[in-house]
């Protein structure tokens, strides 16, 4: 996946992975040269410290400008969709009320997707698909995007584990 | 027709929209490009330990204890505020799988401080070269019953040697009183501080999590702990009674136990001992080195050596933002255990004097006094 930021409290090894990925692509050469253990033993962690830091302290200040941008230019088709008007009844209907029952399959459970295991693009798109919704496909890229501009993603713990409180 | 439309505008409009945000995604890819880079060549440096774990996945249910690091981990600690730190367990869960039980001389209980919280492998004191090889049997948030309990279940398998209990102030004291830490059950000391007997109590220990979890207000605590009243009388019958459990079992095993008192980083500088000191109920009878003096009479009570850590550490020997130890802190932790080690093999328990003490904090503590 996409990171925009590097780690926000690195280890010993992301600092020497750091100072010779940032002299790539001479960098690549080095493992198939057998040389990568020597060349990361001759780097000072410590020395990159610092331009870690700045590095990262410009991918986050770059982060908040382009996500919101993409907000910006994905709001844009939510008002060009409306556009083509929209099915929501603003004003009460004479023939009684709004609510429309929520869809069931034959157990009796709610059919909505959003089975859990799936992931959230896809369970957009199976909405969009199934809920006369296909305009909301076109969120996906906007939204892909903005996943790829986030900064400092954390490490998802597993479910089920004790200690996930 | 309304549908088709929608589905229309919103597909001409998505393609616009990306269209105008290339030049977004042109200055975003030198950022990905170095990340992704820069992950790669961890992972061929790291090897099999390029997996990053959230250290809630490090840790596993244990019946009695409550909880203990999983055993055959091999990967980089992802903990907030802590520097990623590569640990390696062995089967049972504990640091240094190269070092068993038998093959040490010094088997060292604890909690995260014996665990090695925010030191990689080549970092931590109990892998450091030297004479006697140390044994860290340690987990984060560990109290000392649960440190003793793992020294009833080790009992056959310490004869000879150096038990070294690492106490950290900032938290385990208080805790040996509490059931829970958090969410998680935890083995606690009952009737201290009452007339009645003392007993560690396990009955409440399972998966389940605590139902009724509060705010534990640590420095507050502290703090309080370091002013003599109640809940410091509290808190010293119980690791009295932890103590004299716990020198009981080693000279009948014959192991010899020695308590290493670990002092919290706000405690070893002036400026911040201060504010620790202005935290308690009654400032004016506050002492950070309370615990010590404590722990160090508790100790000759029953024939266990003490080991002042407060005495050989500074600030920087901590982690910048973490209150546990650098890598300069856990070669002089390793360095002070093997010689405390050293003269209790040899029938004597080295202590610094109180004017060595005395001259190292300054102002501040001639003004607590």
């Amino acid at each position: 996946m996409l990171r925009l930021t590097l780690e926000r409290r690195p280890g010993r090894d992301d600092l020497v992975a750091f100072g010779l990925a940032a002299r790539s692509p001479a960098a690549w050469v080095l493992p198939a040269l057998g040389l990568l253990p020597a060349a990361g033993a001759a780097l000072r962690p410590s020395a990159l410290a610092r331009p870690w830091r700045m590095w990262n302290r410009a991918a986050r200040g770059y982060g908040r400008v382009a996500r919101a941008a993409v907000l910006g230019v994905a709001f844009g088709v939510f008002t060009v969709v409306g556009r083509a008007g929209a099915r929501f009844a603003l004003h009460p209907s004479p023939s009684g009320p709004g609510w429309t029952p929520k869809a069931r399959d034959a157990a009796g459970r709610d059919a909505a997707p959003g089975a859990t295991g799936a992931s959230w693009a896809r369970r957009l798109l199976s909405w969009s698909r199934d809920g006369e919704n296909g305009w909301a496909a076109f969120l996906v890229p906007f939204l892909l995007l903005l996943h790829a501009l986030e900064a400092d993603a954390s490490a998802r713990a597993a479910e089920e584990i004790y200690t996930l409180y | 027709m309304r549908k088709t439309s929608r589905v229309v505008l919103a597909g001409l409009a998505a393609a616009a929209g990306l269209a105008l945000l290339l030049p977004v995604v042109a200055l975003a890819l030198p950022f990905w490009a170095l990340s992704g880079l820069q992950r790669g060549m961890r992972a061929l440096l790291a090897g099999r330990r390029s997996a990053t774990l959230p250290w809630q996945e490090m840790m596993e249910f244990a019946p009695e204890v409550g909880w203990k690091p999983r055993g055959g981990l091999d990967a980089r600690a992802h903990a907030p505020g802590t520097p990623i730190f590569h640990v390696r367990t062995d089967a049972d869960g504990w640091r240094g799988p190269q070092t068993t039980i038998e093959d040490a001389g010094i088997v060292a209980y604890g909690d995260s401080f014996a665990f090695g919280h925010g030191c990689d492998e080549e970092t931590f004191f109990a892998n450091l070269p030297g004479e006697p090889r140390i044994k860290a049997i340690g987990a984060n948030g560990y109290n000392m019953a649960q440190g003793l309990l793992w020294m009833r279940r080790h009992a056959g398998r310490l004869a000879g040697k150096t038990v070294v209990w690492l106490v950290f102030y900032g938290n385990d004291l208080y805790e040996n009183l509490q059931p829970n830490m958090g969410r998680y059950r935890m083995p606690f000391v009952r009737g201290a501080g009452s007339a009645g007997p003392r007993e560690v109590v396990t009955e409440h220990i399972s998966a389940e999590p605590w139902t009724f979890v509060s705010r534990t207000p640590y420095m507050d605590l502290l703090a309080e702990i370091c002013t003599p009243g109640p809940l410091s009388d509290r808190v010293f019958d119980a690791a009295g009674f932890l103590v004299a459990e716990a020198a009981g079992l080693c000279a009948e095993v014959g192991a010899r136990l020695v308590l290493a008192g670990i002092p919290h980083m706000d405690a070893l500088e002036p400026r911040t001992r201060a504010r620790l000191v202005a935290n308690s109920p009654d400032p004016s009878s506050c002492d950070p080195e309370l615990p010590d003096r404590r722990l160090r009479e508790i100790c000759g009570r029953h024939g266990a050596g003490f080991l002042a850590l407060g005495e050989r550490l500074e600030r920087s020997d901590y982690l910048e933002e973490d209150v546990h130890w650098s890598a300069a802190g856990n070669r002089k932790v390793a360095a002070a255990i093997r010689e405390v080690a050293g003269a209790a093999e040899a029938g004597a328990h080295p202590r610094r004097g109180a004017s060595h003490a005395e001259g190292a904090r300054g102002g501040v503590r001639a003004a607590s006094l």
